[in-house]
């Protein structure tokens, strides 16, 4: 969209300069005629609204995915839920994902082959969703990335995000930093901002983290293989600080 | 080819040839030539310009301002005739 309105730059300065040429300096009318040619051209090119087919294409997405936040936060809602929930790994057959377990009691629900809805066992009883982000996750297991780490260090999981920043291309850079079951990281230069999402659902924040902590997490569930909840996020102008919490034990 | 791309071309294309076509047949009125260029532009607008309302509405102010002038051009014509 930017090539044409340099085109319509190029063509409005062409046409002004044709037309004084040709009705004013040497008063040919061919020359004058090409230029408000080009001076209609141009003029409409630059003016006219364009924008990146894939802005308008997100801005959609992004409206879409407020009336999935707004189902959630309804539901939520309707469970009385506000405690934070626990992104898990579980087996789906053969397969390992993530799920994020909303606790329906104060008691933290033990991990089991849960696959989605409500759950209750004789200890426990929970709500388990898909974590926004798993689409993500299994985006980069397909297209082959190895997202798994033994370590618990800053440098292991910054690069467990790379692709983040490389396939998905969410914010400019993360940095990490791990202090012990606590892992603090940082998104840079964020593309898209959510804090929209954050006051109008307040719920869905509260339980799941905003969109950027819920795909962290779901990540660093999965290639860590372990239980994570998401403490806070701080919002500042170009960047977001997420806190995540190693849940060990029962 | 988009559409977007398609109008440009098409439009300058025929605004070329209008041109030429204009001098081959010795038109050497500068009313004549801004006349022609509005009335082609007005059509591939109507017909290749992807229709989106923001385009129209931005557009019609240019098609404002191009048909004020032509307005004024015409009125002279009628000045110059009658006196």
């Amino acid at each position: 969209m930017r090539n044409y309105k340099l085109l319509g730059a190029y063509l409005l300065i062409l046409g002004v300069l044709l037309f004084i040429l040709g009705y004013v300096v040497s008063y040919e009318v061919l020359i004058a005629g090409f230029g408000i040619s080009c001076i209609i051209m141009g003029s409409s090119l630059l003016i006219l609204p364009l924008e990146e087919p894939i802005k308008a294409v997100n801005r959609g997405l992004l409206l879409t995915l407020e009336d999935m936040y707004s189902n959630l936060e309804c539901l939520l809602k309707e469970f009385h839920m506000n405690r934070r929930g626990i992104y898990t790994p579980v087996l789906v057959g053969d397969y390992r994902t993530i799920r994020v377990l909303l606790p329906i009691e104060e008691r933290i629900p033990k991990p089991a082959g849960y696959v989605g809805g409500l759950v209750h066992t004789s200890e426990s009883s929970s709500l388990v969703v898909t974590p926004p982000g798993l689409s993500i996750l299994n985006y980069l297991l397909e297209s082959g990335h190895t997202l798994t780490s033994e370590e618990l260090t800053s440098t292991a999981i910054e690069g467990l995000l790379v692709p983040l920043i490389d396939e998905i291309e969410i914010c400019e850079s993360i940095s990490v930093g791990v202090a012990g079951e606590d892992i603090t990281v940082l998104i840079k230069n964020p593309k898209i901002r959510f804090e929209r999402f954050r006051d109008a659902y307040p719920r869905v924040a509260q339980c799941l983290g905003s969109i950027y902590a819920s795909v962290v997490a779901t990540l660093l569930s999965y290639a860590l293989n372990t239980r994570l909840t998401v403490l806070s996020e701080d919002y500042d102008y170009n960047s977001i600080t997420i806190t995540l919490r190693v849940i060990t034990g029962e | 080819m988009n559409k977007l791309t398609a109008y440009v071309l098409v439009t300058l294309l025929i605004m070329v040839i209008k041109n030429l076509w204009l001098k081959y047949v010795g038109e050497s009125r500068i009313d004549v030539y801004f006349s022609l260029s509005l009335l082609i532009y007005l059509i591939t607008t109507e017909i290749i310009l992807p229709f989106k309302r923001k385009y129209r509405r931005t557009l019609s102010i240019i098609i404002g301002i191009l048909i004020v002038i032509f307005m004024i051009i015409v009125a002279r014509r009628i000045i110059e005739i009658l006196y």
